[in-house]
């Protein structure tokens, strides 16, 4: 069977390390510019982020997760701390029922299958918790925030995140959480 | 332990979503190290799926950003293999 990318950096193919960043660098690039303040707060978090997802290929576990999957868990992780350590958040766009699928169709051969996962997910979910969902996750704002520009209060806000996320996590087959009230 | 698995929930999600603060994180990082058999990483792949499919992937990483890359790969195969370059 074929090594993934990642399972040859852990081994230490050295070409592997650059084919990891012709393959998955516009991605991260992509999450930089969604989650980051400026082109240049951007560019300084793409270059941690490979560090860290050239260090974290030994953790790679392909039965778990595709590698796209596993480096935008990692550049999600860093993007988030990144904000958290400047205490401010990235520009926020309106919500739009565009956002869910790739707005270039020549990016559907890219998808790993949890996206085309979540994409259908996200499409059988209520508009509501929707809304929720992708305030939370693609427009990085917090629970407050997303109770403050959705005039929901806050306890529905994180009931209805944790139900999307849940939904889309069982979707993904992995374990299952605690039993609601 | 119910209790407890609910805690671990709800730091869970507030990390996956970015809403977790630092007194929420080392909390979870005291409950994780306690509890090595949680699987901590579900809700963030399923947040990383969602924006796997919210993403435009369409624009390039800037040709100056993709030299500075070059270079750090080029470090971290010195540093981290040396012995199979």
């Amino acid at each position: 069977m074929t090594q993934s990318l990642l399972e040859r950096i852990a081994a230490g193919d050295a070409a592997a390390v650059t084919e990891c960043m012709d393959v998955y660098g516009n991605l991260v690039w992509a999450l930089a510019r969604r989650m980051s303040a400026s082109a240049a707060d951007a560019e300084d978090a793409v270059q941690e982020i490979f560090l860290d997802v050239w260090k974290s290929a030994p953790r790679y576990d392909a039965s778990v997760a595709s590698e796209a999957v596993f480096i935008t868990t990692i550049s999600r992780r860093r993007l988030i701390d990144r904000l958290r350590a400047r205490k401010r958040r990235p520009p926020t766009e309106e919500f739009d029922e565009e956002r869910i699928g790739p707005r270039d169709e020549s990016d559907r051969g890219a998808l790993a299958v949890e996206a085309s996962i979540a994409s259908r997910a996200l499409e059988q979910l209520g508009e509501s918790q929707r809304e929720i969902l992708l305030l939370g996750i693609v427009d990085g704002l917090t629970h407050s925030e997303i109770a403050m520009a959705t005039g929901k209060p806050l306890g529905t806000v994180k009931t209805q995140m944790r139900r999307g996320l849940m939904k889309i996590r069982e979707l993904l087959g992995t374990d299952s959480p605690p039993e609601e009230d | 332990m119910r209790d407890l698995r609910r805690r671990l929930d709800e730091l869970l999600l507030a990390r996956a979503t970015g809403s977790a603060g630092a007194v929420e994180l080392e909390e979870l990082a005291r409950l994780l190290a306690e509890h090595p058999d949680i699987d901590d990483d579900a809700y963030e792949r399923a947040a990383a799926a969602i924006c796997l499919a919210t993403l435009d992937t369409a624009e390039p990483m800037p040709p100056s950003l993709r030299d500075k890359l070059q270079r750090k790969a080029a470090e971290f195969v010195a540093s981290a293999m040396p012995a199979r370059r």
